[in-house]
């Protein structure tokens, strides 16, 4: 059998593959978007400029369905008409034949705004001032956990450890920015554009058109890590109704200064434990409040939040625990979908948390979390009994003979002392244990996605799969074809995947949460199966799946009891590093990550997701530093100031993977891609930790933090060190 | 639609500057940055470019015994592989953006683009480097630290070309340099010290220093060379006079924040730099 599809990924390593930006048709115009310059407040007063003939101005007004942008709630408009809750807001869309006469437009359009003192941060948003951003108290959302008894838990506690770590923004920065074109074709509204889920396209430009005559497809896609699974939505909804106001084909592509400053982000988050400690030293009650900074719109809130609280002890069996999270309202871009979608953020912060307690109670931090490990036999937090074998002793070992972690921990711990050679460097090595549950929260596969696909065989014995989920450069569409062709026992060039056209494909779903493989890829592999034993040689033939839960599966929405993920992947971080002491850059001498993914289908495009997510979580822990001015908006403005590792900061990543077979995935597949970014931020600070011998409680750790930690208590006094004679 | 020149020599491109709203493209890699073509000398859009590219002169490089010039229009890449430029130099060229960036990116545009960040300035400003200026009146040289007036701003008017760089050959029997920057490749620079010394007979017969980043433009100050000059090497196993040194310099330094740093961590990291050297040189 051919296993290596020579055809694979061809056209965009040719650079003849065809992004939103080189489509073109008959006619086009462009669109540009005016934004809201003020961050909180009521539009007051309008000035707008003649506009040439040819050149057109859409606002809320134009709008024939509802002005919504249809992601989970419907709060976010498509034109802010009245209010706008933060700077960049779409207010119009302009269209017309030359973007310097757009631009010239728009510096011409003059809003005044009543506006109000906007809340950029947690605790801003917690003082209301000027009133609520949203609803009465400005929390999108609210939810609490509990499993056992805490008031008992704490009872028995020696120690009680209060600790906080908080994790800021990060920037997608896809190779590709956001654009989609929109045109009418057959009496249907069609945007074609770089997105991760056409469906969602479709969904809300027919809830924004009032009408179901929509067509989404996907173009090919530079990269999207969840920022173009909801944004898609924000450009789609106004483009569609300047498109089916003028019937003409119209492009909006946003340059890159407009996607860092106005496209979501990953959402910062601040974490509080208390957290208590018995007299053999296990932890017996954990106490934990969550705060998720959300931005101006709800979007992907609510389903960061569960993310976050539904596996907020990670991988460690904790008996009391009580967790409170809350979804804030903030007057900034709304946050979105990113790689491990909340998952990162609190793998950080347990991991973090967790290596402070152990070295305050006198432990190991890889020994005393090991101690911790859920096993087969254990519950999780929301009360599952634990599906499949849990390999995490296993991964241990295996870590520490690739990485050679004990060793290193015990030499470090010996190095010479900072005042000693003050020039030097020092070497750390950190460790951090995670998990990602795939698939949507709870049961929302089995009650709100119902993914449907279909595999088609043409008479010559080529098989199409017949799926919405979307290649966008983690190589999804090669892993398709490959559980197909395996499954039949067919050359891989006899199979390929449809392009991701609603008109086309069934809605198996959006690209997201680790689903694509899991969900997807199975209900591939039972159609192939359902093929191959009915294979007719010589005749069309076609067989569909629909999504249905597997028995043991139950989730219980209300009060988050059962099995908070239909699948779970396991992982394990470690990262070495030598921090100069005159700089405090540090330079990465190693990266050693092992995995339980259950099978990987194909090794080498899972070493892409581990390449990919480990370096972009080491970028995250250390150098991706997005911060918010005065006025709300990013400092960082373009690709030289927002600070992405590339792979010279890197080197070569060893990784091992554990079979570990699931028995409702394709091939035994378990979710891999988000699973990768989730540990490398908390293993790069534990390293750093290791290094300098100080805790640290919040990411991104530049030289910048490192050197304040280090010498900012010289007092600011540059020429007395603390350790001067 | 904007008219463009492309002369074959340096008295044809000063008569087409001499007509003004001209401006210079030389490798494009700071013009061509950012969503629309900015050029740093023209607030607006001038009438007219002027390629350089074609003109031979702006790229030879020459030496004699006591000097090396360098043609604006020559590309970092060939510096960096012309074993006659100072390594000084060279050095840190290869740490300038990426290969392409480089092979593209002139000497001259790096000089006139007069960015406190660049790379080159700071080792030009140590080796005392001339900037010769020409246009229709004939030509001017200058000394680079009075060349470069602050942040994107020259002595250079809008009928003037840089033409050549003219570096006096020195030998150092010890030198330092470090960049700071955002990340290992492709980054623009945080804080960057070079740092040179001859040492003879126990003696400081020489001793320079510059920063870059820290300041409108880079700090050299050769008053406070002066104070080590002469010295023996003994005097810096002193830590107190480690300390004066550093005390004159903090009083020179003065960086921002900004979006890619602070400017605690600027000043606190060029003074440990500008320490671990002396140190350094301390050790002999």
């Amino acid at each position: 059998m051919v296993t290596v599809n020579t055809q694979f990924k061809q056209a965009e390593a040719c650079g003849v593959a065809e992004y939103v930006a080189d489509r073109h048709f008959e006619g086009q115009l462009e669109g540009r978007f005016y934004r809201s310059s003020c961050s909180r407040g009521v539009i007051d007063d309008v000035q707008l400029p003649t506009f040439p003939p040819g050149y057109h101005l859409f606002s809320a007004s134009d709008v024939p369905g509802k002005n919504e942008l249809p992601i989970v709630e419907n709060d976010w408009p498509a034109f802010a008409d009245k209010e706008v809750r933060y700077i960049g807001q779409v207010v119009y869309l302009l269209v017309g034949p030359d973007p310097e006469v757009l631009e010239d437009l728009i510096k011409q359009i003059k809003i005044t705004y009543i506006s109000s003192t906007p809340a950029f941060t947690i605790s801003q948003s917690q003082a209301m001032k000027d009133g609520p951003i949203c609803g009465s108290d400005n929390q999108f959302d609210h939810h609490e956990l509990i499993k056992g008894d805490i008031d008992k838990g704490f009872a028995e506690a020696v120690t009680i450890i209060e600790d906080s770590c908080s994790t800021s923004y990060q920037e997608h920065l896809y190779l590709e920015t956001q654009g989609v074109i929109g045109y009418p074709k057959e009496g249907k509204i069609v945007i074609e554009g770089s997105m991760q889920c056409p469906w969602y396209v479709h969904h809300c430009m027919s809830h924004v058109l009032g009408h179901d005559k929509v067509r989404a497809i996907q173009c090919t896609t530079g990269g999207g890590f969840g920022g173009k699974e909801d944004f898609p939505d924000v450009l789609a909804g106004p483009l569609a109704v300047a498109v089916e106001h003028l019937q003409l084909p119209i492009r909006l592509i946003f340059n890159r200064t407009e996607d860092i400053a106005f496209t979501s982000k990953r959402h910062p988050v601040e974490f509080n434990y208390r957290t208590g400690v018995d007299k053999d030293g296990k932890i017996v009650a954990m106490d934990l409040k969550l705060d998720i900074n959300s931005g101006g719109y709800f979007s992907l809130s609510g389903i960061v939040l569960q993310r976050s609280l539904t596996t907020c002890t990670n991988v460690y069996d904790i008996p009391n625990v009580r967790v409170s999270g809350t979804a804030w309202a903030t007057n900034t871009v709304p946050n979105g979908a990113f790689r491990g979608f909340g998952a990162p953020q609190t793998c950080f912060a347990i991991e973090t948390h967790l290596s402070h307690v152990a070295k305050e109670t006198g432990q190991d931090p890889a020994a005393f979390k090991q101690a911790h490990f859920l096993t087969s036999q254990s519950k999780t937090l929301t009360g599952a009994e634990i599906y499949g074998d849990m390999v995490l002793d296993q991964m241990m070992t295996r870590a520490d003979e690739l990485s050679d972690y004990h060793e290193k921990v015990k030499s470090y711990a010996a190095q010479v002392q900072m005042s000693d050679d003050k020039f030097g460097k020092r070497r750390g090595i950190g460790l951090a244990v995670f998990q990602h549950g795939c698939g949507f929260a709870g049961d929302l596969e089995d009650i709100l996605v119902k993914a449907k696909v279909a595999i088609v065989k043409d008479p010559q014995g080529n098989v199409e799969i017949l799926a919405s989920n979307t290649d966008i450069g983690q190589g999804l569409s090669l892993t398709f074809c490959k559980i197909v062709a395996e499954t039949l026992d067919i050359p891989l060039d006899r199979v390929h995947q449809a392009r991701p056209d609603t008109d086309k494909v069934p809605d198996s779903g959006p690209t997201v949460a680790s689903r694509s493989i899991l969900i997807v890829g199975y209900l591939l592999e039972n159609a192939a199966k359902e093929l191959k034993e009915n294979w007719i040689e010589g005749v069309e033939q076609r067989f569909e799946q629909v999504y249905k839960k597997p028995d043991y599966h139950h989730w219980d929405q209300q009060t988050y009891q059962g099995n908070a993920y239909q699948a779970t992947s396991y992982g394990i971080n470690v990262v070495e590093i030598e921090l100069d002491l005159v700089t405090c850059q540090s330079e990465i001498l190693g990266l050693w990550a092992v995995y339980d993914v259950g099978h990987a289908i194909d090794a080498l495009v899972f070493q892409g997701q581990i390449d990919g997510g480990l370096v972009q979580a080491i970028g995250y822990g250390s150098s991706e530093k997005l911060e918010l001015n005065e006025q709300g908006t990013f400092a960082q403005k373009s690709m030289a100031d927002y600070v992405i590792p590339t792979s010279l900061d890197v080197p070569k990543i060893v990784s091992s993977l554990v079979e570990n077979p699931y028995e409702f995935g394709p091939q035994g597949a378990k979710g891999g891609g988000e699973l990768t970014h989730n540990g490398g931020a908390a293993a790069y600070v534990a390293a750093v930790e290791s290094a300098i011998g100080v805790n640290i409680s919040s990411i991104p750790v530049t030289p910048e933090l490192i050197s304040e930690l280090l010498y900012g208590c010289e007092n600011g006094d540059e020429s007395g060190g603390k350790n001067e004679d | 639609m904007v008219i463009a020149y492309r002369p074959e020599t340096t008295a044809q491109a000063v008569e087409y500057l001499a007509r003004g709203d001209v401006a210079i493209f030389a490798g494009g890699t700071d013009i061509m940055v950012g969503d629309k073509p900015v050029c740093r000398s023209f607030k607006g859009e001038p009438s007219a470019m002027l390629f350089i590219d074609a003109i031979d002169e702006l790229k030879t490089l020459s030496d004699n015994s006591k000097t090396i010039t360098v043609g604006a229009g020559l590309s970092l890449t060939e510096l960096e592989n012309d074993h006659r430029v100072p390594k000084l130099l060279r050095d840190s060229i290869l740490q300038v953006a990426a290969p392409g960036v480089r092979n593209c990116a002139t000497m001259g545009g790096n000089v006139c683009n007069a960015s406190p960040a660049a790379d080159t300035l700071p080792i030009l400003y140590l080796l005392d480097t001339q900037v010769v200026v020409s246009s229709v009146n004939g030509k001017i040289t200058f000394p680079i630290e009075q060349f470069i007036k602050g942040p994107g701003i020259t002595q250079l008017t809008s009928s003037d070309l840089l033409t050549q760089l003219v570096i006096p050959k020195t030998e150092f029997s010890h030198t330092f340099y470090r960049k700071v920057g955002t990340r290992c490749a492709n980054a623009l620079t945080k804080v960057s010290i070079v740092g040179a010394a001859n040492i003879q007979n126990g003696l400081l017969s020489d001793w320079r220093v510059a920063f870059g980043a820290v300041g409108p433009t880079v700090v050299r100050d050769q008053q406070i060379e002066s104070l080590l000059i002469g010295k023996p090497v003994a005097w810096l196993k002193q830590h107190h006079n480690i300390q004066s040194i550093i005390e004159a310099y903090k009083a020179k330094i003065s960086p921002l924040s900004d979006q890619r740093s602070t400017a605690t961590y600027r000043l606190r990291t060029s003074l440990k730099l500008l320490e671990k050297w002396l140190t350094e040189l301390s050790d002999g």
